[in-house]
């Protein structure tokens, strides 16, 4: 009897991973929502939600990872997004079972990375639970408000085309971006295309609000007339840009914002 | 002699008629634009292009005639980049932008590195490559402060860090007022010095003997293109090699003609060459923006190798 239960033990241990190893603040916020937090043994710097994730283990930010660190953790397994080509080939030496995931470039693509990791990790019922959480909100806050919004991600008119994760955000919160015929995720506009599209409200990452206003023409466009200009507080913005399951919150957030008078 | 003058004045015509065609391109491509586009956007983005032409070819012609080096570039020599780290300073303790504090400190900075890159060249004995070396070392002496600063004072230095690569943004026209007015100034005084500089370009030992004050002459020439790079780097940031293509490709144009038409010719053709380039800046993958520079280094960095090769199979 002992022995049998001995045995499923070690089986169990030996099947799923218990250390982790994410390098992605996404990851880390799924690994944490999926209650295998405490599994968690090293993540990276830039992983700052929930409160317990400041208190593992960093190994460095994802641009840069230190693999000795990771190689020290002994890690079963470890979540990794799949731009960095180089990077991975280098961990795949470390024997420890590496999950590449694509980049997220809607709302629904974190439900296929919560999937991937629910089911690497053994939490598939707890990640269906929070895929249908996710959409239930989401559908919730799905007013329509059809308002063409410039998303303005980085100084000096970086802006975002369909292809982004950002867009989709803006399109789930019922606005429209109003670069959605561009099929390139990140680019830098042109601000006379800006000023001709006039956008009705505009979002703003990381500049300033009297830097937005005070180009030529700016106060031509309706947002600014209306003073619908958003400024995204930095945690908002790390908020707006990570695809974790708190983007349902955003959406209900920039959906009042968009459809209020 | 009147066969070369009549085929100057056409050569002359014809530029100024291509000119006059990319000037109207500028203003009309795209094509779907109103009145407030035009006069808030367009004009002025079209008359920083013209400042920057005027003052970059200028400048690298003059600097290419008093250094007897085909090479001599305001970028190339790190006048162009000490001018932008002097635009990040003064920004850094709050000066105001286009006030005299202001232009104290950018000709202070570029004339140096300017006055620097040359004495190095001079105390060489092959002038024409310990130039360039101390382009470069000055070139990345300021990068690398740039990169300091950016780490340090992110907030104040991101929004310079576009200029880098150069950028025909938006400038009030205040701004642009205060450019056309400097750099008439110093066309002016180029002017009065042009039968000078074209002594010494010739010979500086005759020039000596002409009664020029070879030393003082090179030292208000550095300080005029010094000056002409710093307005153009504050309105457009770093832009390359234009000082260097240009006054080749209108020497070989317009060879006979005199020194005074040459440096009006180069310094329209310096803006016609932006023209182009801005053309293909705003068209080529519309709605993005290119930084300007891109085009212009892309270009002038294969001229650049062309005019070494050509140089060394001439000395072989």
């Amino acid at each position: 009897m002992f022995k049998s239960f001995f045995l499923i033990f070690l089986f169990s241990g030996f099947v799923y991973p218990q250390r982790i190893v994410s390098l992605l603040p996404s990851y880390t916020e799924i690994i944490f929502e999926l209650g295998a937090g405490d599994k968690l043994v090293g993540v990276t710097n830039f992983c700052d939600y929930p409160e317990q994730a400041k208190k593992k283990d960093k190994v460095g930010d994802y641009l840069n990872p230190n693999i000795e660190k990771i190689y020290k953790l002994k890690p079963d397994i470890i979540f990794m997004g799949e731009w960095r080509n180089d990077f991975i080939k280098k961990i795949k030496n470390l024997k420890a079972k590496t999950v590449v995931i694509n980049q997220e470039k809607s709302v629904e693509d974190i439900y296929k990375t919560i999937r991937i990791i629910s089911k690497h990790i053994n939490k598939e019922k707890e990640g269906n639970e929070i895929i249908a959480r996710m959409k239930k909100e989401i559908d919730s806050s799905k007013n329509k408000s059809y308002v063409k919004v410039y998303a303005e991600v980085d100084k000096d008119l970086w802006s975002v085309g369909s292809d982004s994760f950002i867009s989709d955000v803006i399109s789930k919160s019922g606005g429209i971006n109003i670069f959605n015929d561009i099929k390139i995720p990140y680019f830098k506009a042109q601000w006379e295309e800006v000023v001709k599209r006039n956008p009705d409200a505009v979002i703003l990452f990381s500049t300033g609000y009297s830097e937005f206003v005070s180009r030529p023409l700016a106060d031509k466009i309706k947002a600014a007339k209306d003073k619908k200009i958003y400024v995204l507080t930095p945690e908002e913005r790390n908020l707006f840009s990570r695809p974790s399951p708190r983007i349902a919150e955003v959406i209900k957030k920039v959906s009042e914002y968009l459809s209020s008078k | 002699m009147k066969k070369n003058k009549n085929l100057i004045f056409y050569k002359i015509f014809f530029s100024a008629l291509l000119f006059f065609l990319f000037s109207y391109f500028s203003l009309t491509i795209p094509s779907d634009y109103d009145k407030d586009i035009l006069i808030n956007l367009r004009i002025p983005r079209f008359l920083t292009l013209i400042i920057t032409g005027f003052s970059l070819s200028t400048a690298g012609m003059i600097l290419q005639l008093l250094t007897k080096n085909p090479l001599a570039d305001p970028f190339i020599i790190g006048t162009s980049g000490s001018s932008m780290l002097a635009i990040i300073i003064s920004n850094i303790i709050g000066l105001k932008f286009y006030g005299f504090e202001y232009f104290f400190l950018i000709l202070f900075f570029s004339v140096s590195a300017t006055l620097i890159s040359y004495r190095i060249s001079v105390l060489s004995s092959s002038q024409n490559t310990s130039l360039l070396l101390s382009g470069i070392a000055l070139n990345s002496f300021v990068l690398s402060i740039i990169v300091l600063f950016v780490i340090f004072s992110r907030d104040a230095t991101v929004n310079f860090f576009h200029l880098s690569f150069g950028s025909f943004g938006y400038n009030e026209y205040r701004i642009i007022g205060y450019s056309f007015f400097i750099i008439s100034i110093l066309f002016i005084i180029i002017s009065f010095l042009i039968e000078h500089i074209k002594i010494m370009a010739f010979d500086e030992e005759k020039a000596e003997t002409l009664g020029v004050n070879t030393k003082r002459l090179k030292l208000v020439v550095f300080i005029i293109a010094a000056a002409l790079t710093s307005v153009s780097v504050s309105v457009s940031g770093i832009i390359g090699f234009i000082g260097l293509m240009i006054p080749h490709i209108t020497r070989k144009l317009f060879s006979n003609a005199d020194l005074k038409i040459l440096f009006l010719i180069n310094a329209v053709y310096g803006a016609f060459f932006l023209l182009i380039s801005d053309l293909a800046v705003k068209s080529l993958f519309y709605p993005t923006e290119l930084p300007p520079g891109v085009i212009s280094s892309i270009a002038g960095s294969v001229f650049f190798i062309w005019l070494v090769l050509k140089r060394e199979k001439r000395n072989e």
